[in-house]
């Protein structure tokens, strides 16, 4: 049953009324975080083309698995990293379906033709240089610099410390800006 | 804020936050919320038990509107229709186109009717009790 939503309420009240069978406060959850995760998962590097859905599996995975959460960070941190198990797990698939030479899937840069040629060459280099950081530093990277959660928060949402976080985030930033330069 | 220490950092930091902005501007957020319910309703119907199951239900309610349906026709038209066996005794017949044999079989479910009152002058077979079909059949005996 579907219960009217006041504009305020947090996402802990959203995640509690969607586990009572209230479809709305899904809803709502996925007007306030589909777009930040959408911008995640591009600067991940997710295919321009698949970026809908990929948006979709996540958003879907996170809400099933929402019993799981606990609070431990914020709900957008906590799903944004769920995007990138997605996005690992739609590489693998991709990997098994269809062969690309790894320089193509650099170039291609997961953008559209128009987006990438719109986007200064800097911006090109930094996307590039994402892709080729580990995992865990391109997320953190991302997660800090891209979406600006705080070092806590992004420990608690990776199961790492605060302090290890942050070593990650500057070891992102020092390959980053030799990329880029 | 983010803590970078130099302008090339911050210029890291800006491209950063510019970084998918494009493709989060272009997401269709309306879509999105209706993909994803859609897709969390049909993965809650698949988590129900069997008998919980839509198709499991609509079959289950067409058998108990079959059955019941059969059932109430059964009772309230066809039962009635069927002869009591009380209503056997009640047949009206003429006397005279019963033959001794079947006089002689009708005279024990008479006699179970145990009805004692006494005839009125014009009756029907179905009105006469065991003695008096008795004193007909000895009748119709004598008569040949």
């Amino acid at each position: 049953m579907a219960h009217p939503q006041p504009a305020a309420a947090t996402d802990a009240a959203l995640i509690a009324a969607w586990q009572s069978g209230d479809e709305q406060a899904a809803a709502e959850l996925v007007r306030r975080h589909a777009r930040p995760l959408a911008r995640f998962l591009a600067g991940a590097g997710a295919p321009s083309a698949d970026l809908d859905d990929l948006v979709q599996d996540t958003l879907v995975r996170a809400f099933r698995a929402v019993g799981k959460f606990r609070g431990q960070c914020q709900f957008r941190t906590w799903l944004l990293t769920i995007g990138g198990n997605v996005l690992k797990d739609a590489g693998r698939r991709s990997a098994r379906t269809r062969i690309v030479p790894l320089e193509e899937e650099l170039q291609a840069g997961g953008g559209d033709p128009h987006e990438d040629a719109v986007a200064g060459e800097t911006e090109a280099r930094l996307a590039e240089g994402l892709r080729l950081l580990p995992r865990l530093q391109r997320e953190v990277f991302l997660l800090r610099a891209q979406q600006g959660m705080p070092y806590d928060d992004i420990a608690g949402a990776l199961g790492t410390t605060p302090g290890a976080a942050r070593v990650h985030y500057h070891h992102a930033v020092r390959r980053l800006r030799e990329h880029v330069q | 804020m983010i803590d970078f220490d130099d302008r090339e950092d911050a210029e890291l930091e800006r491209l950063a936050r510019a970084l998918g902005a494009a493709a989060g501007e272009r997401l269709d957020v309306e879509r999105t919320v209706q993909g994803v319910l859609g897709r969390l309703q049909a993965a809650r119907a698949d988590e129900r038990p069997l008998w919980a199951q839509p198709r499991v239900l609509r079959i289950a309610a067409a058998v108990v509107l079959i059955v019941g349906g059969g059932w109430l026709v059964r009772t309230r038209f066809v039962a009635k229709d069927l002869p009591a066996p009380a209503a056997a005794a009640h047949v009206a017949v003429d006397i005279g186109e019963l033959s001794t044999a079947q006089l002689t079989q009708l005279l024990p479910a008479l006699d179970s009717a145990g009805d004692t009152v006494a005839p009125p002058d014009d009756v029907g077979i179905d009105e006469l009790n065991a003695d008096d079909l008795r004193q007909l059949l000895a009748l119709m005996k004598r008569e040949g």
